[in-house]
């Protein structure tokens, strides 16, 4: 008996050996290939670099300020969203997903570790990409955002969304002040694609969300008693030259990248610009001074014989630049560098003035390569897709050119832009010298910007005494230094210095402004469209059913009316040539004002929280159209 | 009187030379150990039973009469001799045909009248009879309320089982497999795991052999299926969708035996849907060979067209060929086997070989000391063919008739060939696919497992069983430079290794007793388990082959290649009890409860307690019934058990994934973590009855069941993207299932000269409700049963688990479909809808075999009644062109639509009637069905499975041979006939495999690859 119970005892025992303790038996949760925590610093570059989806959403906002045309998100150029699709939703995933819990974790761990630095940068971030996204969206989930265990996600209001914004900005500027007693070695220089963890250059961006955050309200009743000081003083304090913009440098640089996501969106490698989206021709005629004028009577333009590049007669006042280009000064040599050309396919003429200056430019229409004029190139200047080789040795685009480039930074926010978001400001508080001045500030800044990224083409070569496209390699048509001699003449003509406070307008400011965030900057451009109504006459009103636009036109002011800010932009619909379609019934007659939310995350899954949105409901089928706080003049209506 | 008296002082004088006898009482007919059996001295009171491992212990003295005696056994009787041991085997009474003892979990056995839920035995004989290569297959159509579903008709394709129903909805839904007491691994390999992550291959076209394929059948002694959750209670969560126990070969005592069995199988590929041959390639009824859709003129007459679906076709063989050795004394035996299957499948190139060798064996040390063990190396290799629109049979079918698929590689001996007439280079031969690229797994394999078993005083025992299946398998997926669009890929190779270790460790301690004149029996035992499930998985992947026809992760651009490892365990601790007490033969109360501790929940929530109890009654032990001839016996019975779920390995904190963008670093990825995770209680109850009348010559057994699965933990549900995350794991589902399973067997022929004929008829209907999802969660569905347009496998609150859902037509109030007003189309909701439920109203087997002396003939048919099916081959083949509907379709034009326009009045009372006619050019190009329309309805199913002539030689016969003692040779017909109304392909298909999991893609049939018709024939002999 003894013999047999020892025998079972040390048979249970020996297979309890392979237990040890309970909980360390069971403690093996825990992922060996890949870590569940990281530092806060790991984070940062994987939350700069998700920027790159403010590119994807372009593709709508590029149609909606008529910067680009496209045969591909054509449901946002005609005002329309895509029913059950996900495009136009990339900020959502961005904000909500890509930086979320990454940069919540990035801020929180910083703050609890007194990273005040880290801290402070990703604060800046967390309010540029809310910013942005409420200027998209309008409406945002925010305090339900990243709450555990929540099913439904109410939606916040944009007041309180703006409020938020600046409050994070503060917040940043706060931290980013804070002695910071942390040894960062590299980890802040080398994970930093934007300032390489310079607290004081970050510091300059965080004003810059307040300044392009309240930038947006300036068309708002309260703007000078609400808002207008606390524009003025952040401006005071942002970006002081090009050396501060806002910057996400890339790894990549060529096809061989890699990951595909090294090289820019807009590189050629990354074929997003191929062919399907093209530079506008409204685009066309503000950089080329070709805006044309309608007869009131007919909406028609008036045919010019003889004249195969400018067909048509052009507006007396143009605000940009003009056509003559023999008289220094009134040709602006950015449209050398933003808009594409497919004449000198052989790129002979990369630094002579005159031959760059007699290039003609092609902008196509709202969804057709096709334009009134001619026929828009591709990005890169050929009417053919982007290409990266081309095995017969025939034209290429190698790697693209000036910010279309797989090599190029993206950019986030320019001195230029800062310098007409506080023209504009100080225009409507009405003091027209310094705005004049803060105006051409801004025009010289982007002179300055638009030439720091220009990659000079290579020549064609010469076969048999001709020149050939043979051995061309993509890349800009032009050389920085013919560029900047340009740009010279441009800043001291009657565009820029020759401006007087007489002369000096609201198109002028508002304008400049557009083509300096040409095309990086659609988005916010759009801000300024939405914000002015596209120069439709508003009535003020929000109506509950429609904006109060007829079904089939949008009536918009002529050119001609000293109140029209966007010279030569007509929607389509509007009473002019070519523009006289209708939108969506479903639109009621109204512009879009906004991109819905992204249909795979709230169209399917949050509904009821859609649902209750005012005045207009998320659900309604023209919630598209529904104004934005910031572009609505007074308080919103409550029902 | 005398004798009486003389027995009695017999009785008294040798009560002083009395001793105590042990032994062993088992099945004389497989071995099996009997425990419960009633050993008692014959003309006394005195008794006791054997333990749960057929052992017995009694004080008897010589020339005393031991009566062995067990319900389903013929009494047996010995005289008490000079030894000290008597072991038994007894003899199962012929006209049983219930075996009465069940073996329940960790290998114990149990009585089964005392079992209070539905437990069904299936026989290593019906195994081997069906002429599957896998047990699993074999089962179906043999398991009331099972349905055992193949991914495709390809050797080694993924199996997957449910017992009733569902029970998860994103999930494993499979039953847990046991092999002697011991879990055993059912995985299939997932190609999402593959280090592209799912860029090349998916679960809808690419499917891998389910890992519980690999054992051997012939090693199966019997299996013992348990339905319910309560059966399998002290299994745990990995049970609650019941339990297939197997019980393996352990050799049988007495003269040694060695035996041969063999089968060789030709398949043919039959069902493929009937390709219109009348029109070419084209558009609008013009020939042009640019278009892969034949909407084109006529064939040109006289001219050749080819069977392109034959090209890629073949003759199936299979052979298998088992040997086994086994003897031993009564008090250790030993059996070694070894098994070879070697199949080459009905589509070119597939193949699969298996290798299984087996070592097990009993030994009863001491008396009071008993081991078991079984060991068994399994070796795979398969060579697969995609599934789908990715696999040979859709392109097949889209190759131009006009041109001989079957030539398919260039003249240049390395290009793909492109077909005469065609001109575009978007034509993939499948052929060239078969033969370049690898679709390949392969695994060796150790199921091992040794248990002891101690009696260290009377009606108790100790327990303990240690187990391992570990295995190592590498699965390998490329894609051929040339195997492309243009021929212009640039090579996709892909390789896993993944190994898994699955260690398991049970210790039992019990106490069996009769009280009160034997009258109360009382078996009670407590439990500890312990349990782990690990993953070591180590992908590779590359492309831009340097070389394009040789294929090697080390012939990739080393730029090009990523690998990524993943390691998981999941560990398990956990005690049980059990305490069954039963009065009289005749009533069993038995109450069962578990707790588990799980390392995947978080620490606050990482335990749970689960309980059970059944019950069961049988009439026939009352004593006015006890002896009728017509109600031979009759149980009723019922059960109800709670069973926890815990949660996957690393389900609460995702790994950070690298980012693939400048500067490196980490990110989430799709899933957010969820501390908060609970573990998921699942409720099933059932009640039921089973009997047999007419002396024993029917019998019945019928269960109804309802369960009810709560707090869910559903994986990759989609909230807005307001988590922070794009899918969650959260506790958020909420269904309920019931249903029935009855079977009815009788013997309608039974004579005296041994002629019998019996039938047996099973079958089972099951529903279910989905009743709770959070609100803003529509639809929960998985991703790759979005197959056929937007047809899926939606699950929507309300609804069965097993809903499809797509987009219907818009209707108006009075159900009439909308008609646009300007296409004359029937205009489409854009939003989700239920279409139908998978769940066929019935699902049923029919069994049926005669036997006279040593002939006999079996039949099996499984079938399904008023199945909704997805019709998804239809579809493609409307949409190019490819049926004879659309020629049909092209030919009887004009079409008007039946509805009303869409003009504003269709909700009035004078709707207008749609008149719109539309051309059949318009419609064959433009309009070619919507998700309604390729719902088929009420799909009635009937499969012959199996077909079988048997014939035992006699033995007067084989007493002339020198060397046979049995011989036996059959032939078989797998497969032979399916009577459908379904149009499509294959009505039971399932267009993912069994690695998708959840309430998968079966009844969606998408370019399935049906069961193909064997035939096969072989002999099994047992040598002297």
């Amino acid at each position: 008996m003894i013999k047999k119970i020892s025998i079972s005892v040390l048979l249970l025992a020996s297979f309890m050996f392979i237990t040890t303790s309970c909980e360390d038996y069971l403690d093996v949760n825990k992922n060996v290939d890949a870590p569940d925590y990281v530092e806060a610093y790991l984070y940062l570059a994987g939350i700069t670099q998700q920027y790159q989806g403010m590119y994807w959403d372009i593709r709508a906002t590029g149609p909606l300020t008529q910067m680009m045309g496209t045969s591909s998100y054509t449901t946002f150029a005609t005002h329309y969203y895509s029913s059950g699709s996900d495009a136009g939703g990339e900020i959502w995933r961005v904000v909500y997903w890509l930086q979320g819990m990454n940069l919540e974790n990035l801020i929180n761990q910083s703050v609890e570790a007194e990273n005040w630095t880290l801290a402070g940068i990703g604060y800046a971030m967390k309010a540029y990409s809310w910013d942005q996204i409420t200027k998209y969206h309008g409406e945002l989930i925010l305090k339900d955002a990243f709450v555990p265990g929540l099913l439904s996600h109410k939606y916040d209001y944009q007041d309180t969304i703006y409020k938020a914004v600046r409050d994070w900005a503060n917040l940043a500027i706060e931290y980013l002040s804070k002695p910071d007693a942390t040894v960062y070695g590299t980890k802040l220089s080398a994970n930093d694609y934007i300032y390489g963890g310079d607290p004081e250059k970050w510091k300059k961006f965080a004003y810059g969300v307040i300044v392009r955050n309240l930038a947006s309200l300036t068309n708002k009743t309260d703007f000078s008693t609400e808002y207008a000081t606390e524009l003025l003083d952040a401006a005071s304090k942002t970006f002081t030259s090009n050396a501060d913009n806002a910057t996400v440098r890339v790894a990549g640089g060529s096809a061989a990248a890699a990951q595909s996501g090294y090289n820019n969106f807009w590189g050629v490698s990354r074929a997003n610009l191929s062919r399907v989206y093209w530079q506008h021709e409204y685009a066309v005629q503000v950089f080329t001074g070709t805006v044309p004028t309608y007869d009131p009577a007919t909406g028609n333009k008036t045919t010019v014989t003889g004249n195969t590049y400018y067909p048509y007669q052009l507006a007396a006042t143009q605000i940009v630049c003009d056509t003559i280009i023999t008289v220094p000064g009134h040709y602006d040599p950015r449209v050398a560098v933003k808009l594409a050309t497919t004449d000198d396919a052989a790129y002979t003429n990369l630094d002579n003035a005159y031959a760059i200056k007699k290039r003609r430019y092609y902008g196509g229409s709202f969804t057709g390569l096709t334009g009134p004029i001619g026929t828009a190139p591709s990005y890169y200047g050929r009417n053919s897709s982007s290409a990266a080789t081309s095995t017969n040795d025939a034209a290429h685009d190698g790697i693209g050119r000036w910010i279309y480039r797989d090599d190029a930074p993206y950019i986030l926010m320019t001195y230029a832009e800062m310098k007409f978001c506080l023209s504009e400001a100080l225009w409507k508080l009405n003091r027209m010298g310094e705005a004049l001045q803060a105006f051409k500030d801004g025009v010289m800044a982007d002179l300055d910007f638009t030439g720091n990224y220009i990659l000079t083409g290579k020549q064609g070569k010469i076969v048999n005494g001709v020149q050939t496209t043979l051995g061309v390699t993509g890349g800009d048509k032009l050389t920085k230094a013919v560029f900047t001699t340009m740009a010279g003449e441009y800043a001291s003509g009657p565009y820029v210095d020759g401006l007087t406070e007489a002369n000096f307008t609201l198109s002028h400011i508002m304008m400049q402004k557009w083509v300096a965030l040409y095309p990086w900057g659609a988005t916010e451009a759009w801000v300024d469209m939405r914000k002015y109504h596209y120069d439709i006459a508003y009535t003020g009103d929000y109506p509950a059913s429609g904006n109060g636009w007829d079904l089939s036109i949008v009536t918009q002011k002529w050119d001609t009316d000293p109140s029209k800010v966007y010279k030569g932009l007509y929607l389509s619909p509007a009473q002019v040539q070519s523009r006289k379609v209708a939108y969506n019934t479903f639109n009621e007659g109204s512009p879009c004002y906004r991109i819905r939310p992204r249909y795979n995350s709230e169209y399917m899954w949050n509904k009821p929280s859609l649902e209750g949105l005012k005045p207009i409901s998320g659900m309604a089928p023209n919630y598209q159209c529904s104004i934005p706080w910031f572009a609505y003049p007074g308080n919103m209506p409550t029902n | 009187m005398l004798f009486a008296v003389l027995g009695l002082m017999l009785s008294q004088s040798i009560y002083a030379q009395s001793k105590i006898v042990t032994g062993t009482v088992t099945d004389a007919s497989t071995g099996e150990t009997l425990p419960g059996v009633n050993v008692i001295i014959k003309n006394t009171t005195t008794g006791t039973s054997t333990d749960p491992f057929g052992a017995y212990s009694i004080t008897a003295a010589p020339g005393q009469v031991l009566v062995f005696s067990s319900l389903g056994y013929a009494n047996y009787e010995v005289t008490v001799g000079a030894g000290n041991r008597i072991s038994v085997g007894l003899t199962p009474d012929v006209t049983m045909i219930e075996d009465v003892i069940i073996t329940s979990e960790f290998g114990m056995k149990r009585v089964s009248r005392s079992v209070g839920s539905s437990v069904q035995n299936v026989k290593a004989s019906d195994i081997m009879e069906s002429g599957r290569d896998n047990f699993i297959t074999a089962l179906q159509g043999r398991v009331a309320g099972m349905t055992v579903g193949t991914t495709s008709g390809a050797p080694g394709s993924s199996t997957s089982v449910v017992l009733r129903t569902v029970t998860s909805i994103s999930g494993n839904n499979q039953p847990l497999y046991v092999i002697d007491g011991i879990p055993m691994n059912n995985s299939t390999f997932n190609p999402l795991s593959m280090a592209d992550n799912g860029a090349n291959y998916s679960v809808r076209t690419l499917d891998f052999s389910s890992r519980g394929n690999d054992f051997n059948p012939d090693d199966i002694e019997s299996m013992t299926v348990l339905k319910g959750a309560a059966a399998a209670a002290l299994y745990g969560s990995d049970a609650s969708n019941g339990a297939i126990i197997i019980t393996t070969k352990k050799g049988a005592p007495g003269r040694g035996k060695v035996s041969y069995s063999n089968s060789f199988r030709w398949d043919e590929a039959y069902g493929y849907p009937e390709l219109q041959d009348k029109y070419t390639n084209g558009y609008y009824g013009t020939t042009n060979y640019f278009y892969i859709t034949r909407f084109g003129g006529e064939y040109v007459p006289g001219m050749t067209l080819y069977d392109n679906i034959d090209a890629i076709m073949q003759t199936g063989f299979t052979m298998r060929h088992n040997v086994s050795v086994e003897g031993g004394s009564d008090k250790v035996t030993l059996r070694a086997a070894a098994s070879t299957l070697d199949q080459q499948g009905v589509v070119k190139t597939s193949d699969f070989s298996r290798f299984n060798l087996s070592l097990s064996g009993r030994a009863e040390v001491t008396k009071w000391l008993t081991v078991e063990s079984t060991m068994q190396y399994v070796g795979t290799e398969n060579n697969k063919v995609p599934l789908g629109t990715d696999g040979p049979l859709y392109r097949a079918v889209r190759w131009p008739m006009v041109d001989d698929m079957s030539v398919w590689l260039d003249p240049d001996g390395s290009h793909m060939s492109t077909p005469d007439y065609y001109l575009d280079g978007d034509l993939i031969n499948p052929l060239f696919g078969l033969y370049r690229n690898k679709l390949y797994d392969e695994s060796d394999r150790f199921i091992s497992n040794v248990s002891a078993t101690l009696v260290p005083i009377e009606h108790t025992f100790v327990r303990a069983q240690i187990g391992w299946d570990t295995g190592t398998q590498t699965f390998i997926a490329t894609r051929h430079p040339y195997y492309d669009t243009y021929q212009d890929g640039t090579g996709v190779y892909n390789i896993s290794k993944s190994n898994f270790f699955d260690p398991s460790l049970n210790v039992l301690a019990g106490y069996t007793n009769d009280f009160l004149d034997d009258k109360l029996s009382v078996s009670a035992q407590v439990g500890y388990h312990q349990l782990e499930n690990g993953v070591t998985r180590l992908s590779s992947y590359g492309s831009k082959f340097a070389v394009v026809d040789f294929q090697s992760i080390n012939n990739c651009d080393p730029l090009s290649i990523s690998s990524s490892q993943r390691h998981t365990k999941r560990r398990i601790q956990a005690i049980s009890g059990q305490v069954e007490l039963g009065y009289n033969q005749m009533v069993y109360l038995t109450m069962r409860a578990r707790n588990d501790w799980s390392s995947t929940l978080p620490v606050e929530n990482n335990q749970y307690f689960y309980p059970a109890a059944e019950g069961s009654f049988i009439f026939t032990e009352l004593p006015f019934i006890k002896g009728n001839k017509y109600l031979n016996y009759f149980k009723i019975r019922g059960s109800i058990a709670q069973v926890g779920k815990d949660a996957g390995p690393l389900e609460i904190d995702p790994q950070l994934e690298a980012t693939l963008l400048t500067g490196g670093g980490y990110k989430y990825g799709f899933t957010g973590p969820n501390k908060n995770l609970r573990p998921e209680i699942t409720t099933s109850q059932e009640i039921g009855f089973e009997g047999r009348f007419l002396d024993d010559r029917i019998t019945a057994d019928f269960t109804y069941f309802w369960t009810h699965c709560d707090d869910q933990i559903v994986k990759g549900f989609r909230l807005s993207y307001g988590t922070g995350f794009v899918l969650n794991n959260m506790n958020v589902g909420t269904f309920e299932t019931w249903g029935w399973e009855g079977l009815l067997a009788a013997d309608v022929v039974r004579l005296g000269n041994g002629l019998r004929w019996n039938v047996g008829f099973t079958a089972s209907q099951t529903d279910s409700e989905v009743i709770y999802l959070p609100a803003n969660v529509t639809e929960y569905y998985n991703a790759y049963t979005w197959n056929s347009g937007n047809i899926r496998n939606g699950i929507m609150v309300g609804y069965p688990v097993t809903t499809i859902t797509g987009r219907a037509f818009l209707r108006n109030d009075a159900g009439d479909v909308l008609i646009s007003p300007t296409t004359g189309l029937p205009v489409v909701s854009s939003t989700w809808s239920v279409l139908g439920n998978r769940e066929p109203k019935l699902r049923y087997g029919i069994t049926t075999a005669l036997s006279y002396k040593g002939i006999r003939l079996s039949a099996m048919l499984s079938g399904r009644y008023k199945a909704t099916v997805v019709n998804g081959t239809k579809r493609y083949m409307m949409q190019e062109g490819l049926s004879w509907e659309s020629v049909d379709l092209r030919e009887s034009r004009p079409q008007v639509f039946d509805g009303v326009l869409q003009d504003g009045n269709e909700n009035t009372a004078n709707p207008t009637k749609n008149n719109i006619a539309v051309d059949y050019n318009l419609y064959s190009t433009t309009y070619t069905g919507n998700d309604e329309d390729w719902i088929e309805e009420d799909v009635n199913y009937l499969r012959l499975q199996e077909l079988r002539l048997s014939y035992n030689l006699p033995s007067k016969w084989l007493a002339k041979t020198a060397i046979l003692s049995q011989a036996n040779v059959f032939m078989t017909g797998n497969d032979l006939a399916v009577w459908t109304n379904y149009s499509g392909i294959d009505a039971v298909g399932n267009t993912v495999s069994a690695a998708a999991g959840g309430t998968g893609g079966e009844g969606i049939d998408v370019w399935s690859l049906p069961n193909p018709r064997g035939y096969s024939i072989g002999l099994s002999v047992t040598f002297k």
